[in-house]
């Protein structure tokens, strides 16, 4: 093992490690050189033990005193209101923060409930019901357009509302003829026959449900109901003609408007349901 | 735990002095000055080897202790912070006199040690010159070293301060701060020989006076 100097330092001024320490104290009896070297190392250090103190009298304490009091400028407590703005700028980001998740919160209730009826839902509107849960952007669409128009039908509340739809009955016409104006709207040329058969089926139903609507003071739904019911007479009236007639027909009936008020109708009852 | 008690009694005599200071009484920063001055200026003094510089060092440390008081946390004690402020004020000083060439020759043609330092009072007249020359020797022999040899030694051997606090000070890694306390030692090893010489000559004379006597 070879010590050097500055081990040596080391090991006077316990610099070195408890295995290390007794590494050099053994070499240390060994080696008489080494032990001569350690001993110059320790009397140099002992020439610069301690060294002179300086004494601290009165006067001295006065003078260093006068000179550094003419530099003291009065010191002020730290403000805290700097501390208070920036924990209340916090709680105000916190506070708006716990707002905003609220209001997310209290959005996205509707549409959880609505996915837990359509799970639940009858045989017969499972098909519908799986179209409305993959296309729940549109009905967040439809909620917002229907939204806007609450006063629709000459001043009174439009078909977004929240009162229970009651009659199954009812909520199944809706369905066959929400589909049943889609495929209008989505098809080209004459109708085929089956679905004129369909259309006049639900025209029948729909005078029933619109009167019923009426006498109830539904007045919003019985709006819906007459608009439908205008679609379906024109629809049912119309004589089989040319592809280009049909289409210009679909135009005039603005078919999309009535299907529109449709879905929002079908939506309430699924969510009242 | 009487020395516990007798510390922590302090403490809160200093906690209320810092209070009082911060809320704008400065005469109270003097209670902290007088308590703290002999371990402030005994490290000022070892690091600069200058009664001027080590006064210098240590009212700058004070003061700048008090200006940051109001940021004082706590954590340590006021005279562990001033300690250390001290530490750094000290270094500044050499570092600024290193730079000055003459500083030596001033320091070599002036008195070994102050007027405000200790010296014992039962040395006899060859004693004391004895010790006069040895002082200067030592004093040359620090003068070898750079400003960062002679503050990591002072502060390692003689104020016995750790290697981590020294290389704070220094704002050098701890192995360079190490590395400068080797090699400070290792000069003053060399510088130091002929003051052991006079050391034997100074037993050698107590020797022969025991003798006559």
């Amino acid at each position: 093992m070879t010590i050097d100097e500055n081990e040596l330092i080391a090991y006077h001024l316990g610099e070195l490690s408890a295995l290390r320490k007794r590494a050099v104290q053994a070499a240390l009896e060994k080696d008489a050189t080494l032990a001569a070297e350690s001993e110059e190392i320790a009397e140099t250090l002992r020439a610069f033990s301690g060294g002179p103190v300086p004494v601290v009298d009165a006067a001295l304490v006065e003078r260093m005193w006068q000179g550094v009091r003419p530099s003291l400028a009065v010191l002020e407590p730290r403000k805290k209101e700097a501390r208070w703005r920036w924990m209340f700028g916090f709680a105000s980001g916190v506070a708006a923060c716990a707002v905003v998740m609220l209001l997310l919160f209290v959005h996205r209730v509707p549409h959880t409930q609505e996915a837990v009826v359509q799970d639940g839902a009858a045989p017969a509107q499972s098909e519908t019901a799986a179209v409305q849960h993959n296309e729940s952007p549109m009905i967040q669409e439809l909620h917002d357009r229907g939204a806007a128009k609450t006063v629709r039908y000459n001043g009174k509340p439009g078909p977004l509302t929240m009162v229970p739809v009651e009659d199954k009955g009812f909520a199944g016409h809706l369905d066959a003829a929400e589909r049943l104006l889609t495929q209008v709207n989505h098809e080209e040329g004459p109708l085929p026959a089956e679905t004129r058969g369909e259309v006049h089926r639900l025209l029948l139903q729909n005078a029933v449900y619109q009167q019923r609507a009426q006498v109830k003071g539904d007045y919003a739904t019985a709006n819906v109901m007459d608009d439908l019911g205008r679609v379906l007479v024109t629809l049912d009236a119309a004589p089989p003609q040319s592809a280009e007639a049909a289409d210009a027909f679909r135009l005039e009936m603005n078919v999309g408007d009535v299907l529109f008020d449709l879905r929002i109708l079908h939506h309430n009852k699924l969510q009242e349901r | 735990m009487p020395d516990d008690c007798l510390t922590s009694r302090m403490d809160v005599v200093e906690q209320e002095v810092i209070r009082r200071v911060v809320a704008g009484d400065r005469d109270a920063y003097r209670v902290l000055m007088e308590r703290h001055l002999p371990a402030v200026l005994r490290v000022t003094m070892r690091i600069t080897a200058s009664e001027v510089d080590a006064e210098e060092a240590a009212q700058e440390a004070f003061l700048r202790a008090y200006n940051k008081l109001a940021d004082f946390k706590g954590q340590s004690s006021f005279g562990t912070w001033v300690y250390r402020i001290a530490m750094n004020c000290s270094l500044n000083i050499v570092e600024r006199r290193s730079r000055d060439l003459g500083w030596n020759a001033v320091e070599m043609d002036g008195e070994a040690g102050g007027a405000n330092q200790v010296r014992s009072e039962s040395v006899t007249p060859e004693q004391a010159v004895l010790d006069g020359e040895s002082q200067v020797l030592r004093e040359r022999a620090m003068q070898q070293l750079t400003p960062m040899e002679r503050t990591a030694f002072v502060l390692r051997h003689m104020e016995d301060q750790p290697m981590n606090t020294i290389a704070e000070a220094l704002g050098v890694p701890v192995n360079s701060a190490k590395q400068a306390v080797f090699r400070a030692v290792s000069k003053l090893r060399k510088e130091l020989r002929p003051v052991k010489r006079i050391a034997m000559l100074r037993t050698a004379t107590g020797i022969a006076k025991e003798v006559q006597g």
